[in-house]
């Protein structure tokens, strides 16, 4: 029986998918794209997603058992845009020897109001728009293809399989969004992560807090805010999965906008919004039903 | 005050009536939340003129989740004017066509409201186009 069965075995060894030794070792800090990395290396990789879904990545800190997982990645992903603020950490954990991909560095920049209100800052939530992620898309399958040259035709056909369904879906969010009057598409958040959302999509966003969610916001920002809901008769406001919600109800009880319901901002969360699919539906279902 | 002291409850009683409206409209919260509906932009003809490369082609098109013109056309353009909210904003309408057989088409959608000139945006298709053109004036 072994005799019959070791022609197979070696059958599978030298065609089948590659082994974990073979395999490019990505480290994710970002949810969104350790979908991505999974989806367009398949077989090929093995992808630790760090930030795990429903964690707040602006308050992420890799721990010393996450370091050491990443000392064994041939690629780091970071979403970028200033977001990660431990990637020296990184660098020294890998010695520099694993290439580090900032994928919103690639990606055109939004600015927005600084929690000082002084200045301005990048938005770094570059993908809550479904053009980026098809972008971000690409700049990893390249980066892939770099490393492992060899496997560059499944690549590319994991890329397409995973960009046609992100086409789809944006025509579907162009159409939903579409169910509300240009003129009512107020968006406020318990955070402010909706530049991208509210540049493609058509929205003018105002934000309880800064871009960190870090801080709490201020009387004075939160008093302008209100004064701003019952002036443009906003019909509701939406928190954030990963925030308190104590300040969003407070500003609801002195406008009379009601709480529209929870947005992912920072990345995938759980059950339907576990796939970045699942996630921008749930959101957009979520603004939308709530401002009609 | 002179009078009957029916006469002036009366006019009291008017005058306190007279100032329920008033009061009414300067107190009720729902007032300063009033509903979106109520403050929506009202509805303004607007001519709407879809042309299309290929002919005889089948077209829908919908604006906030209603389909407000749907038809058959025989000619490479058909036009009518609907009453909808047309707010400084611009509109979104979903563009449905599609037409026999497979040929690279265009479609081309124009609305004029009123006198000011007309906004166009044009869709590519081969079997059909699906999408959502937003309609607005320049800044």
């Amino acid at each position: 029986m072994k005799k019959l069965l070791l022609p197979f075995a070696l059958l599978l060894a030298t065609f089948g998918p590659a082994s974990a030794a073979d395999r490019l070792k990505v480290a994710s800090f970002s949810t969104v794209l350790t979908e991505i990395a999974e989806k367009v290396g398949g077989d090929h990789v093995h992808v630790f997603g760090l930030v795990r879904p429903g964690v707040d990545p602006h308050e992420y800190e890799p721990t010393p058992s996450d370091l050491k997982e990443v000392g064994q990645a041939q690629l780091i992903l970071t979403a970028g845009k200033n977001l990660e603020n431990y990637l020296n950490k990184l660098q020294e954990a890998t010695g520099g020897k694993a290439d580090l991909l900032k994928v919103g560095d690639h990606l055109p920049d939004l600015t927005m109001k600084s929690e000082d209100g002084r200045g301005t800052v990048v938005d770094p939530h570059w993908w809550h728009s479904v053009p980026n992620v098809e972008q971000a898309t690409r700049i990893v399958r390249d980066e892939l293809i770099k490393l492992d040259p060899a496997d560059k035709a499944d690549f590319d056909k994991n890329a397409q399989d995973y960009l046609r369904p992100l086409d789809d879906l944006n025509r579907w969010i162009k159409r939903k969004v579409a169910e509300l009057p240009r003129d009512n598409r107020k968006l406020v958040t318990s955070h402010d992560a909706f530049q991208y959302f509210a540049r493609e999509y058509g929205f003018n966003i105002s934000a309880i807090e800064g871009v960190s969610t870090e801080t709490e916001p201020s009387n004075r920002h939160v008093a302008n805010l209100i004064d701003q809901i019952k002036k443009e008769h906003v019909k509701a406001i939406f928190t954030e999965s990963t925030l308190n919600p104590k300040v969003t109800r407070e500003i609801t009880r002195e406008t009379g906008a009601k709480i529209g319901g929870e947005l992912y901002a920072d990345g995938l969360g759980t059950g339907d919004a576990s796939t970045y699919e699942g996630m921008m539906k749930h959101n957009v279902t979520t603004i939308v039903d709530a401002l009609k | 005050m002179r009078g009957s002291p029916l006469l002036r409850t009366a006019v009291v009683l008017l005058a306190l009536l007279g100032l329920i409206l008033p009061l009414r409209s300067l107190t009720n919260a729902g007032g300063k939340n009033a509903p979106l509906a109520s403050r929506a932009a009202a509805a303004v003809p607007v001519r709407l003129t879809i042309t299309c490369t290929t002919a005889p082609f089948h077209f829908q098109i919908s604006a906030l989740g209603k389909v407000i013109w749907e038809g058959e056309s025989t000619t490479s353009s058909s036009s009518k004017i609907l009453m909808m909210q047309f707010p400084s904003e611009g509109v979104d309408l979903v563009v449905e066509a599609s037409w026999p057989g497979k040929k690279e088409t265009a479609i081309r959608i124009e609305a004029a409201r009123g006198e000011n000139a007309p906004i166009a945006r044009t869709l590519w298709g081969t079997e059909r186009v699906s999408d959502v053109v937003t309609l607005a004036a320049p800044p």
